[in-house]
C-alpha cells in the first residue's frame, strides 16, 4: 500500500478539551479513509489571527484550517484560500447550511465559495429563574430595552443568599469579544458600525451612539458592575454557579460549559435543578428591533495545498451531520448545518425554541470586508476605552461622543486605503 | 533528586528526558510540533494528568498557553492567557519573573516551574493531577524540574536558531534584491523591484514610494503595491515639502525610520523610511501592516532599512540614467525629440493604433522662407524663430492622458522642419490643430535686435490608416502634402489625400 497522504490541519481551540474531541473525529475519519492521515495542530484563539495571517503572508498555511467567519473575505482577497465553488456546487453544499452562516463563506460580488461553515454561535439572554420568580419577574419583563432597564433597577442590590445580586454580568476584557458584546445594541437601536456602502464608519452616528450608550450606561449605573473587579474577566458566565448576577448574555457553547445539556436533544435533557434555576430568553428588542450577534467559524483550504481533494474529503466529513452532532454533544458547538440543527433541537421545548429563533430570525453576522481585521481592532480599542472610562468614572456623554469621533476617523482612514 | 529515586526509575527518567531534549534539535520541525512531542515524553515519564507550556508573548505582555497535553487522549490545547504585571500578577507570574522558584498549589495538585535561562525568561511549565486527585510528590516535582531546565535550553536554542535562520534567509533575499536592482536600469523597473520585495520578501502588507520632484519642490507618490494587488502607479498624490504637512512629509525631516513618537493603535503599524543618498533626501518609502493588523517589529525595521538604503542608491542611479537617456533623445536647441526618437514613437503609435483600431495624424511643419531670417539677421535670429515655434507647438499639444499614457509628440526633423504626432486624431482633428497652430504662429512676435518680426508655417498632414499603415508610408505622404503646399504658396495646410488636387488650396 502507498504511503498515506498527510493532510495538515489547524484548529483554533476555545476550550481545554477541544483538541481531544477533534482528535476523536480524526480517528473516525482515518478509519474510513485509510489513504489519508490528518496531522492536527492547535492554536489558541488569542494567537489565531496572528498565526494564520503570518502563515498566509509567508505562504505556509496548512492544507485545511479553521478560521473565524469574519476572516474569509480578508484571506480570500489576498489569494490564500482555495476556490471551492465547483466542489461546493457539485455537493449542493449551500442548501445544507443556515443562510446566515453560508454568507460568511461566499464572496458577495462574485458568489465564489472559499470556505464551509463549521461552528455557529448566537447569543441569548440567560436569567436566574429562582431570583426572577422571587421578585415576580418573568422573561416578559426583559423583552424590550425599556422593560430590561426597569428590571435591572429592581434586581440591583437584591439579596440572594448571603450576597447582593447584580442585574447583568458582562465582560470587561478588552478583546474582540467586546465588539460582539456591543454591536447588537447598535443594530437594535437602528444604527450600524459601517455605512451602507461599507466605505466609512457609522458608529459615531446618533442611532449607533444610542445603542452604545444604552449598553455602557448599564455598566455606568452598576446594573452591570465592572468597577469591583481587580482582574478583567468574562464576568457573566460564572453567575450560573455563584448567583452573583441575575442575567447574562451568552452563546450556547459557552453555557454548555456551565450547564451540561441545557440545550438538549429532548425536552427533559437538562437536570430538574438546572431547569428550575435557569431560564433563557431572547435578547431585549430595541427601538429598531431585536438583533443578536451571530458568529462562528469556517473551514478553509489553502490555495497552495497540494492535497486539495483529500482536504475537501476531510472538510466534508467534519461538516457532516454526524460530526456536527458529535461536536455539539461533546463541546456545545452549535452546528452550522440545517439538518444537524433540526435533529438536535427537534423538541419544541422553550429553551430550544429560543435558540432556534435567535439563530434563524434575530442573529446577524458581520459584513464581509477586506479590512475587517483593522475595523475590529479599532472598535475593540474604542469600546475598551469606554470600559476604562466607566471604571475610572470618566465616562460621560461628551467623552462618548469625542471618542466615537476619534475612532470613526481611524476607521475611515483604514477603509480609504 | 538522584538521591531520592531508585536506580531503575532514574534510568528510565534520564532516557525519556534525553529523548525529549533531542526533539529540540530537529531543526526542520516547527516549535509547536516539538513542544507537542516533548510534552508527550513528560507524560510518558511522570504520572501527571495534564502538562502545559506557557510561553511569554512580548506583543501582548502575557504568558500564553502554547501547547498542552492530557493523560486521557492526545493533544489538547486551551485558550489561556496570563497577563504579566510586575505588581500583583499572581503567583504564576511571580514564578515567571523569578520572584519565587516554583509553586505548588491547589492542595498539592498543581505545580508550576519557570522556563528560564540565565539571559531569558521564556515561560512556564505547569502540570497537574486534578483528575486523579493524587498529590504531586517531591520526586515528581524534581523530575519535572529536569524537564523545565532542559526545555528552557531547548526553547532558547530553537529561538536563536530560528532568528538566525530568518536573518540569513533575509540577508540572502536582500542580496538577491540588490542584484536585481543593480541590473535594472529603468526607473519603473527599479521601483517595481523595491515594492515587490517589501511585500514578497519582507512580508509587509503594503508599500508606497514617494519621490521628491526637485523642480516643483513637491513630494510625489509614484508607485504602490500590496498583498492584494501588484505594483501600480499612484495617481495625483503630492505634497508640499514643509514640516507639519503630514506624517509622510515629516519623515523627510527625521533622522531615521520610525513610527510617529505618539504612535498607537493603527498608526503603530506604519513605518516611514526616508530614502537618503549622500546625505540628501530623495523620497520616502512607507510600509504598513494595517491589513493584517500586525505591529512593526525591530527586525522589520532593520530589514526595511537595508532595503531602503539600497533602494535610494538604485533609484538615484536610475534617475540619472533616465536623465542621460532623455538628453540623448532631445534636440539641444529646442528640447524637442530628435528625429530618431520620433521614428521610435511613430513606430509605437502605429502598433498602438492598429491594436486599438484608432486613427492618428502625422504632421510635418516647415517655416516659410526660413533661410531669409538667417541671411538677414544671422543664425541667432534663425534660432530665435525656431525656439519660438517650438514653444507654440509645446503649448498646443497634450503630453499625457489621465493614465499617464503619452499622447502627442513633437520632434525636430532637422533644420526648420518639425514633426507633430497627434494620437487619436483623424483628418478633421488634425486639420483643426493645424489651423490653430497656423494662427498662433502668425500672431507671435519675435524680437530680434529690438526689431519685431513675424513668420508663417506650412503643414502637410497624413492620417493613419487612411494614408498609410507604416511609418515610411505616412512620412512619405505627409512630406508630399507639405511639398504640394510649398509648391502652391505658403502659410497653408494640406491633407495628404488632397495633395495634387487642383482645388485643395481653396479647401484649406
Amino acid at each position: 500500500m502507498n504511503n498515506p497522504v498527510l493532510v495538515k490541519f489547524w484548529i483554533i481551540v476555545g476550550g481545554i478539551n477541544t483538541g481531544q474531541i477533534i482528535g476523536k473525529e480524526i480517528e473516525e475519519f482515518e478509519k474510513t479513509h485509510p489513504g489519508i492521515r490528518i496531522d492536527l495542530s492547535t492554536i489558541p484563539w488569542t494567537q489565531a489571527w496572528k498565526r494564520i495571517i503570518t502563515a498566509a503572508k509567508t505562504k505556509q498555511l496548512p492544507d485545511i484550517f479553521q478560521i473565524g467567519n469574519t476572516w474569509t473575505k480578508t484571506l480570500s482577497s489576498i489569494g490564500s484560500l482555495a476556490d471551492l465553488t465547483e466542489e461546493a456546487g457539485e455537493d449542493r453544499m449551500k442548501n445544507k447550511f443556515h443562510p446566515a452562516s453560508w454568507v460568511t463563506c461566499e464572496a458577495e460580488e462574485t458568489r465564489r465559495v472559499y470556505a464551509l461553515p463549521w461552528g455557529a454561535e448566537t447569543r441569548m439572554l440567560f436569567y436566574r429563574k429562582d431570583i426572577f420568580s422571587r421578585l415576580n419577574l418573568s422573561a416578559k419583563d426583559i423583552s424590550t430595552w425599556e422593560l430590561f432597564e426597569k428590571t435591572c433597577a429592581i434586581l440591583k442590590g437584591h439579596e440572594h443568599g448571603s450576597e447582593q445580586v447584580a442585574a447583568l454580568g458582562v465582560s470587561d476584557i478588552k478583546d474582540q469579544g467586546l465588539v460582539h458584546d456591543v454591536v447588537p445594541w447598535i443594530w437594535s437601536s437602528g444604527g450600524d458600525y459601517l455605512s451602507k456602502d461599507g466605505l466609512t464608519a457609522a458608529f459615531g452616528k446618533d442611532e449607533a451612539l444610542n445603542g452604545i450608550r444604552f449598553y455602557f450606561d448599564l455598566m455606568n449605573r452598576d446594573y452591570a458592575p465592572i468597577r469591583d473587579r481587580k482582574v478583567p474577566s468574562f464576568g457573566g458566565h460564572g453567575f450560573f454557579v455563584t448567583g452573583k448576577y441575575a442575567m447574562c448574555i451568552a452563546g450556547a457553547s459557552v453555557v454548555a460549559g456551565y450547564l451540561p445539556d441545557f440545550f438538549g436533544t429532548s425536552s427533559d435533557s437538562a437536570s430538574p435543578e438546572i431547569r428550575e434555576k435557569f431560564g433563557v430568553t431572547y435578547v431585549p428588542a430595541g427601538p429598531a428591533g431585536r438583533f443578536s450577534f451571530l458568529g462562528g467559524n469556517n473551514l478553509a483550504i489553502s490555495s497552495r495545498s497540494t492535497h486539495k481533494d483529500e482536504a475537501w474529503q476531510f472538510m466534508r466529513f467534519l461538516t457532516s451531520n454526524e460530526s456536527q452532532i458529535n461536536l455539539y454533544k461533546a463541546m456545545g458547538t452549535m452546528p452550522a448545518g440545517i439538518e444537524p440543527f433540526t435533529i438536535l433541537f427537534c423538541e419544541n421545548a422553550e429553551r430550544e425554541e429560543v435558540l432556534k429563533n435567535t439563530y434563524s430570525e434575530y442573529g446577524r453576522s458581520y459584513r464581509q470586508i477586506d479590512f475587517w481585521g483593522g475595523v475590529e481592532f479599532i472598535m475593540t480599542e474604542f469600546f475598551g476605552n469606554l470600559i476604562d472610562a466607566v471604571k475610572t468614572r470618566k465616562y460621560n456623554e461628551k467623552y462618548l461622543a469625542t471618542e466615537a469621533k476619534r475612532y470613526a476617523a481611524q476607521v475611515d482612514y483604514i477603509l480609504s486605503l | 533528586m538522584e538521591q531520592n529515586i531508585d536506580k531503575g526509575r532514574l534510568q528510565k527518567h534520564l532516557k525519556i528526558l534525553q529523548e525529549a531534549v533531542r526533539v529540540f534539535f530537529q531543526v526542520e520541525s516547527e516549535l509547536n510540533q516539538i513542544l507537542k512531542t516533548s510534552l508527550k515524553h513528560v507524560m510518558d515519564d511522570i504520572d501527571f494528568d495534564a502538562v502545559y507550556i506557557f510561553l511569554y508573548e512580548e506583543t501582548s505582555n502575557s504568558l500564553e498557553c502554547f501547547e498542552a497535553r492530557m493523560r486521557e487522549k492526545g493533544i489538547i490545547g486551551g485558550e489561556s492567557r496570563i497577563p504579566v504585571k510586575e505588581d500583583g500578577g499572581g503567583q504564576l507570574v511571580d514564578v515567571f519573573l523569578g520572584k519565587c522558584p516554583s509553586v505548588i498549589w491547589d492542595d498539592g495538585l498543581q505545580i508550576c516551574l519557570p522556563l528560564r535561562t540565565a539571559d531569558d525568561k521564556l515561560g512556564l511549565l505547569i502540570a497537574d493531577k486534578l483528575t486523579s486527585r493524587q498529590k504531586i510528590t517531591q520526586e515528581e516535582g524534581d523530575m519535572l524540574s529536569d524537564y523545565a531546565r532542559e526545555f528552557s535550553w531547548g526553547i532558547r536554542h530553537m529561538k536563536i536558531f530560528r532568528v538566525n535562520t530568518q536573518k540569513i534567509e533575509m540577508l540572502l533575499a536582500l542580496s538577491k534584491i540588490s542584484e536585481a536592482m543593480t541590473s535594472a536600469l529603468e526607473l519603473n523597473g527599479v521601483l517595481s523591484i523595491i515594492l515587490k520585495s517589501a511585500i514578497e520578501v519582507l512580508y509587509f502588507d503594503r508599500a508606497k514610494l514617494y519621490l521628491i520632484d526637485k523642480e516643483k519642490k513637491m513630494l510625489k507618490g509614484v508607485a504602490i503595491a500590496d498583498i492584494r494587488k501588484a505594483v501600480r502607479p499612484i495617481e495625483m498624490e503630492q505634497y508640499h515639502i514643509e514640516k507639519g504637512v503630514n506624517r509622510i512629509v515629516d519623515s523627510l525631516f527625521e533622522e531615521e525610520a520610525a513610527p510617529a513618537a505618539e504612535a498607537h493603535g493603527t498608526e503603530a503599524m506604519f513605518l516611514y523610511v526616508p530614502l537618503i543618498v549622500q546625505n540628501a533626501r530623495i523620497g520616502v518609502l512607507v510600509v504598513d501592516n494595517v491589513f493584517s493588523q500586525q505591529p512593526i517589529t525591530k527586525d522589520d525595521r532593520e530589514s526595511i532599512d537595508i532595503l531602503a538604503n539600497q533602494a535610494a542608491i538604485t533609484i538615484e542611479k536610475a534617475r540619472l540614467y533616465e536623465e542621460v537617456k532623455e538628453l540623448s533623445i532631445r534636440d539641444s536647441l529646442t528640447g524637442l525629440y530628435v528625429h530618431n526618437f520620433l521614428l521610435t514613437r511613430l513606430e509605437e503609435e502605429v502598433k498602438r493604433a492598429a491594436r486599438m483600431k484608432e486613427k492618428f495624424s502625422l504632421m510635418i511643419i516647415d517655416i516659410d522662407g526660413f533661410k531669409r531670417y538667417n541671411d538677414l539677421y544671422g543664425h541667432q535670429a534663425g534660432d530665435e524663430v525656431i525656439l519660438s515655434l517650438a514653444r507654440i507647438l509645446n503649448q498646443n499639444i497634450r503630453s499625457f492622458d489621465v493614465k499617464g499614457r503619452a499622447l502627442d509628440s513633437i520632434g525636430r526633423y532637422g533644420g526648420d522642419e518639425f514633426v507633430l504626432l497627434l494620437a487619436g486624431a483623424d483628418a478633421n482633428i488634425g486639420l483643426s490643430v493645424a489651423k490653430r497652430l497656423r494662427e498662433a504662429v502668425k500672431a507671435r512676435e519675435v524680437k530680434i535686435d529690438g526689431k519685431s518680426i513675424y513668420f508663417t508655417i506650412s503643414m502637410g498632414i497624413a492620417v493613419y490608416p487612411d494614408d498609410g499603415t507604416t511609418q515610411q508610408q505616412l512620412f512619405k505622404k505627409a512630406d508630399e502634402a507639405l511639398y504640394w503646399v510649398k509648391q502652391h504658396g505658403k502659410d497653408q495646410i494640406c491633407l495628404a489625400k488632397d495633395a495634387g488636387k487642383k482645388d485643395s488650396k481653396e479647401i484649406l
